[in-house]
């Protein structure tokens, strides 16, 4: 299957390839399976009526459309499949669940954003997450309560909120969403070669069941024969006697990261040394710690006026990061061409780390809160999502640093275990470095969790496994 | 200063493993020292990183293994730390500890040390990053950059480069911890001299040579040996788990099953002369390869050849390091782990193999064993940040002594 049928395909949930950007208003539903057949019967329903979106249908352009789309944990999946449950299957990560000790190590939950602070997600006592996409947020939230309910064999657990930004920036007031990575065979992947160069990934490295970066398959969930009896799914690749469950599917990560917006702009006023648009006023540190411009634009001396020509650069002539910091969050985030022996092959190893991220802003006017549910797809959460967050955001030492994490998403540390202090930022400059110290958390996680998004077709699997 | 890593491999007497285990997994080393410091890692002056793990042979029982990588000889280390213990606490606990090891009634360190000495075991290969540092170097370009570093301040308002300069100066000049040391350097020692390089140039073309003609001769069993596939056991993950990602530095053991034919063990062996040769050949420069995290690693050959330690202290997370594996190392990785047994698929015992990313990854995960004591004397400092370090002071000391420009204060 080419990549241009894979974003139209009626077997690949919407969300993977759609942000739904006409629809401003998102509800997310954390659910409890109480009756396994009744919750089968409502999927069957749903899926009878085509109310699960396939990557098929196009953007919603009626008011009133909306879209659904659904993913489970470890646990419903379990309770759907029962003894055709197959853990060694899927991913460890995804079957352990975002919450162990060592994984908080290795993703920062730790300190502000250690899981005992977290809102939900702390114990997972969901099984799935109901994704409910509407022009209002009653609309929204009227589909959850519509779907998740006790005839329908489910209960909510907790609902959290989102909403698209109509002029794209985030609550720190930066324009999100730029980067992204481009799957092979697309249109926009044939049209834009450079963006393609940097940006291009096969289609396994965000969907399983195709190639991914090595050239081979990546890793698919399976289950039984018997777990399939009406044979919607087709033979597993590497385990020819079970069923590949995986297929035309993807991992989901989901965490709610509330942003201090005051505590962000009143540190950077206080560091600040000059007024106005001087590079030690508060708006270019800030720049300098997202890495990028807060219209959008990249830090390059003449950054390009067209949007679409903002994400095509690759760091190689910023090796010092003299332009775009080496900690700052983007480059963190997506060190591009940089960090091994040469451009091509720090490019290829990179490219191995990316994900497809669909989160949405949301504002909690209850306990003033901002922030973003950040979701992102990926074919391995090891080697993609808790990769870029452990060994690059909070890696302390990332490409020569030290005493530094990303100062947007990482979490700074007091001195201990032998360590200094983890709270600085540093802007390379000629003759030296500027230096913002004692930074606090400006991003908390509240809440988060693993889930898998199944295809349409594992999806009538799970509505009628016995 | 030349630096030395070996391991002291001590078969555990039968059915005393739990207790060595247990001795071992009360202690809470994690890089850092314990409040109580029982084998005097934070005194031994010339140790680098050390730890201790036990592995079950299925052959030949279990085995208490304890790696060092110091400064100097393996004698002069030894006597300090028998020292060290001796001044503690009379050597109490090593000689309970050893004691449980077959061949030592753990009567006096004397003994302890003979014992040592004949259960030393170097490398097949070893790699070390910061080449001819010592620690007490390295510890004082650490107090450098530190004291450079807090100098500049936080950059605004920024000084001239000549005010710049004379603030660091007179900061280096003025802390208790720099100002006897900065402006000048201990002897770092002398690479490879032309007799060294000579026969590391003859080595590696021997080497090479056998080992292409093996690479042949070993085609047929290399391709039908299993592959195995099984998934690590979640339970076994947990416990290595357990011991990872405390510092952003971390330790990987592990044992692996080799095959054992002439075949193999031939070329077994000239796979480990070519690693060494271009160890010492090339990658002298903080680097293996395009690897730029690891402190010290080394291989070594366990029970009559029939077993390959690999040990290495590195930066970043286990799966960070697993992945430059796959992605930027994978020909040298299957060069030394083709012989293993149960080892990804690869051909003519370059190609493939570590390449193939979850295979090989949870392969490696199923050969590891737990670091149940890991001691690292610099927790603070990535191999690159020593490097950094060692060029900043160099370049300080040039500085100091008229020469040069100031472009050392881009290293801060």
């Amino acid at each position: 299957m080419t990549g241009e049928a894979l974003t139209d395909s009626p077997d690949i949930q919407g969300l993977l390839f759609r942000g739904y950007k006409t629809l401003d208003h998102a509800a997310y539903g954390l659910f409890r399976i109480d009756d396994r057949r009744a919750f089968q019967t409502w999927l069957r329903r749903r899926l009878e009526r085509e109310e699960i979106a396939p990557a098929s249908q196009r953007q919603p352009d009626d008011a009133q459309a909306h879209r659904l789309n659904i993913a489970f944990t470890a646990s419903g999946l379990e309770a759907l499949l029962q003894s055709h449950w197959m853990p060694e299957s899927f991913e460890p990560a995804f079957v352990e669940g975002m919450v162990r000790d060592h994984r908080s190590r290795l993703l920062g939950d730790v300190e502000a954003n250690d899981p005992q602070h977290w809102r939900w997600g702390r114990t997972v006592d969901f099984d799935g997450l109901l994704l409910a996409f509407a022009s209002t947020r009653a609309e929204a939230e009227q589909l959850l309560a519509e779907h998740l309910c006790s005839a329908n064999g489910a209960s909510r657990v907790e609902t959290l909120y989102g909403q698209r930004a109509k002029d794209g920036k985030e609550a720190f007031g930066f324009d999100d969403g730029i980067s992204q990575p481009v799957i092979e065979g697309t249109k926009r992947h044939r049209d834009r070669p450079e963006e393609a160069r940097l940006h291009g990934v096969p289609a396994g490295e965000m969907i399983l069941g195709y190639p991914d970066g090595s050239g081979r398959l990546p890793r698919s969930p399976a289950t039984s024969a018997a777990g399939d009896p009406a044979g919607h799914l087709v033979p597993h690749w590497e385990w020819p006697e079970r069923r590949d469950l995986g297929r035309n599917g993807s991992y989901l990560v989901f965490r709610q990261l509330a942003q201090d917006t005051k505590g962000f702009w009143d540190y950077l006023n206080a560091a600040a040394t000059e007024e106005g648009e001087g590079e030690d006023s508060a708006q270019a540190l800030a720049e300098k710690m997202v890495g990028r411009r807060m219209n959008g634009t990249s830090m390059e001396p003449l950054p390009k006026s067209r949007p679409d020509e903002n994400n095509l650069f690759d760091f190689t002539d910023d090796a010092q990061g003299l332009y775009c910091p080496i900690g700052s969050h983007i480059r963190r985030s997506n060190p591009r061409s940089t960090g091994s022996e040469t451009p091509e092959g720090s490019l290829k190893v990179t490219l191995r780390h990316r994900i497809l991220r669909r989160g949405r802003n949301y504002r909690d006017e209850a306990r003033g809160e901002v922030g973003l549910q950040f979701l992102c797809f990926n074919a391995s959460i090891a080697r993609q999502f808790e990769f870029i967050q452990a060994s690059w955001c909070n890696n302390q030492f990332f490409h020569g640093l030290q005493r530094e994490v990303d100062p947007i998403i990482g979490t700074p540390r007091p001195a201990g275990n032998g360590l200094e202090t983890v709270d600085r930022f540093t802007i390379p400059r000629r003759p030296y470095r500027r230096l913002l110290a004692g930074l606090p958390s400006f991003v908390t996680v509240k809440g988060g969790g693993y889930f898998f998004m199944p295809a349409i077709s594992a999806l009538r699997c799970l509505a009628s496994a016995p | 200063m030349k630096q030395t890593i070996f391991t002291i491999v001590s078969p555990i007497r039968s059915g005393w493993q739990g207790e060595v285990q247990a001795m071992l997994g009360a202690l809470d080393y994690r890089g850092t020292l314990p409040g109580d410091d029982v084998f005097g890692f934070g005194e031994a002056e010339m140790l680098h990183f050390a730890s201790l793990f036990l592995y079950d042979d299925p052959e030949d029982g279990w085995f208490l293994v304890f790696e060092n990588n110091i400064d100097g000889e393996i004698e002069d280390y030894l006597d300090r730390l028998l020292a060290i213990a001796w001044d503690r606490d009379g050597g109490r606990f090593l000689l309970r500890l050893f004691g449980h090891c077959q061949g030592f009634l753990g009567n006096d360190l004397t003994e302890l040390r003979e014992q040592w000495l004949a259960q030393v075991h170097r490398p097949a290969a070893g790699f070390v990053s910061a080449v001819g540092l010592s620690r007490r170097r390295i510890l004082q370009d650490a107090a450098v950059y530190r004291v450079a570093d807090a100098a500049l301040g936080s950059g605004a308002p920024k000084l001239s480069d000549e005010e710049a300069q004379a603030a660091v100066f007179n900061a280096l000049d003025a802390d208790p911890e720099t100002r006897d040391v900065w402006s000048s350097l201990p002897d770092r020692g002398e690479g490879p001299g032309l007799i060294d390089r000579v026969r590391a140039y003859t080595a590696l073309a021997l080497n090479g040579l056998g080992f292409l003609a093996l690479a042949l001769i070993n085609l047929i069993p290399e391709r039908i040996a299993r592959q195995d596939n099984e998934r690590p056991d979640p339970s076994m993950v947990d416990w290595q788990k357990h011991y990872e990602d405390h510092l952003p530095t971390n330790h990987m053991t592990s044992v692996v099953h080799l095959h054992w034919d002439a075949g193999r063990h031939a070329a077994k062996l000239c796979a480990f002369g070519v690693l060494r040769s271009r160890v010492t050949l090339k990658h002298t420069g903080g680097k293996l390869g395009p690897i730029e995290t690891i402190h010290f690693a080394h291989w070594s050959m366990l029970n009559q050849g029939r077993r390959l330690l690999f040990v290495s202290n590195y930066g970043g997370s286990w799966d960070s390091y697993l992945d430059d594996f796959t992605l930027k190392a994978s020909k040298g990785l299957t060069l030394a782990w083709a012989h293993g047994i149960g080892f990804p698929k690869s051909w003519f015992m370059v190609l493939g193999g570590a390449a193939k990313g979850p295979e090989f990854i949870d392969w490696a995960r199923r050969s590891m064993v737990p670091s149940l004591v890991w001691y690292k004397a610099y927790p603070g400092l990535s191999a690159k940040n020593i490097n950094r370090n060692r060029r900043l002071r160099e370049a300080l000391v040039d500085a100091r002594a008229g020469r040069g420009d100031t472009a050392w204060l881009g290293e801060i």
